[in-house]
């Protein structure tokens, strides 16, 4: 692999351990994955930072990796293990709330921004079309690689910290063009209504390729909320970073899509997605809203939906503090919690504490959610269109 | 003897240990407990120790997560002597990295077979080269 004379130095200690063991990281995934060298990212996201999650270990390793640290680039963080505004809406002990503050302050000493969600690309970390990023969190590189047209990998903590540092990441997958072609068509065969079926159309087409790029076509003019959906779908359930849509995607690889294999999604493949989340609404005793988390937008449609009425049990949405402090501006989060809506800033129900909830039933509108509440927490899950929750949920 | 590939990070390292053979993709978030015992019993050496051995397995697989636990097994001195990886994969990669712990990749699938399994062996990281050779 080629490096400069710069990154040379820094590989050999010349500007510190931590730069050292930064480039240790890039060139060590740059060797093996046969990247020809590095090249400069303008944007990084850095997943796995739940105190939850991660717990000592990470906590020790990314202390270590920002110590004296300045990032040399843009920096969002994912959502933590609690609502830092307001830690008491969820059940948190001590424990976690001490080491989770110790994680989120060495971020931010090296310069992350307090962003907290695991949508950066709606408030304000959104690389131009071609350029290169190393972000984690499955749901938002795919939406990078899908919807954006930026560039990046699937990057895990250390991978995303160790970009942040240098600012670089190798030039290997995703970062190529050739790479980017997509090798099977889906061809979706229905008529797709709201967010939660094009989750689920997301996550279909996760479970049948698992790894690679696929073209969609079929989807009529899907709204940013939507593609979001989609996305956090498609990654859930595979390996997949990236989907060339039509009429989303800026690439369409006019030339490669001939001769590509067809698979028509049809109403019984989304049905059976439905059937693998489908408890009775009658049953939840928690609606879980907010994977990823909620933009304005969906706040407001939610706002629509429930005019005059109260939930009937605990609803919690995620979103980020930036929509959130929005929401606020324009009123709907006063009028969200007196509908018996608790809005949640920072976190999300993946890397919250739902163990000690004492809840076993959920309902939620994400694919993505309802894929993580059965498999990490052992839930019963209802997948259900918001129209559907805040139909037979609210009175 | 067996030649498969590694980093330049590991070159010049040799060393000998006990050859621990897994025989289905490891995730160290779940399949590996605090101690460092292989907990998954769906896993060949199910009980066994990791602590200073050399490590076969087809890959890593699961959370991200699994980086950190290597680290944090490295740090208490109970993390694998190395790792021999049929295929590599970024999170087994990344831990062996920040953890030092010398990694080797497209190892042969033969050595994956349980005959080789509290084998010793020796491994020596030649430039991009890691040379595998059972001695016993």
């Amino acid at each position: 692999m080629y490096l400069t004379k710069e990154e040379e130095k820094m590989l050999n200690g010349e500007y510190g351990e931590t730069l050292a063991l930064a480039m240790k990281i890039l060139v060590g995934i740059g060797e093996v994955f046969e990247a020809e060298r590095l090249i400069r990212v303008n944007s990084v996201h850095i997943s796995g930072i739940s105190y939850d999650n991660i717990r000592d270990e990470g906590l020790n390793f990314i202390k270590k990796m920002t110590n004296k640290i300045r990032f040399k680039v843009l920096t969002t963080i994912n959502p933590v293990a609690f609502d830092l505004e307001n830690p008491n809406k969820l059940p948190v002990d001590d424990i976690t709330t001490s080491k989770q503050h110790e994680i989120i302050n060495s971020l931010l000493s090296a310069g992350a921004k307090e962003s907290f969600t695991c949508t950066p690309y709606l408030i304000g970390n959104r690389p131009p079309k071609d350029s290169h990023a190393a972000w984690g969190e499955s749901s938002a590189v795919a939406f990078l690689n899908t919807v954006i047209g930026a560039k990046s990998n699937k990057e895990g903590g250390p991978s995303a910290l160790a970009s942040a540092i240098v600012g670089k990441t190798p030039l290997y997958g995703l970062h190529l063009e050739e790479e980017r072609k997509p090798c099977i068509h889906f061809k979706v065969d229905l008529n797709v209504t709201n967010s939660t079926e094009y989750s689920a159309i997301g996550y279909c087409i996760g479970l049948i390729l698992k790894k690679g790029v696929p073209y969609v076509s079929g989807l009529s003019n899907p709204s940013l909320d939507e593609m979001k959906s989609f996305c956090a779908g498609l990654a859930a359930a595979s390996n997949i970073a990236m989907a060339v849509v039509k009429g989303v995607s800026p690439s369409l690889f006019k030339d490669s899509l001939s001769n590509l294999e067809k698979v028509c999604i049809e109403k019984d493949n989304l049905e059976e997605i439905f059937q693998r989340f489908c408890e009775p609404l009658e049953n939840v005793d928690l609606v879980f809203l907010g994977c990823p988390h909620y933009s304005l937008s969906e706040l407001e449609k939610l706002l629509y939906l429930t005019q005059n009425k109260r939930a009937k049990v605990p609803v919690l949405v995620s979103t980020s503090r930036y929509v959130y402090s929005e929401a606020r501006k324009k009123g709907y989060i006063d009028l969200l919690e007196k509908r018996g809506v608790s809005i949640l800033r920072d976190t999300c129900a993946v890397v919250a504490p739902f163990s000690r909830m004492k809840i076993s039933v959920v309902a939620t509108d994400s694919a993505k959610a309802a894929h993580y509440l059965t498999l990490k927490h052992n839930l019963k899950v209802s997948l259900s269109s918001i129209e559907e929750i805040t139909k037979q949920l609210f009175v | 003897m067996f030649v498969a590939k590694t980093l330049s990070l590991f070159n010049g390292v040799s060393l000998e240990g006990e050859l621990l053979v897994v025989d289905k993709p490891l995730s160290f978030f779940g399949d590996v407990n605090y101690e460092g015992k292989i907990i998954n019993s769906e896993l060949s050496c199910y009980g066994e120790k990791i602590a200073n051995k050399i490590l076969v397995i087809p890959h890593g697989r699961g959370s991200t997560v699994g980086s950190y636990i290597l680290y944090s097994l490295a740090e208490r001195k109970i993390g694998p002597k190395a790792i021999l990886s049929l295929h590599p994969d970024t999170v087994v990669l990344v831990g062996c990295i920040i953890s030092n712990i010398p990694y080797a990749y497209n190892v042969s699938r033969e050595l994956l077979n349980s005959s080789y399994n509290k084998k010793k062996a020796s491994v020596n990281f030649i430039k991009r080269k890691a040379c595998i050779e059972i001695l016993d």
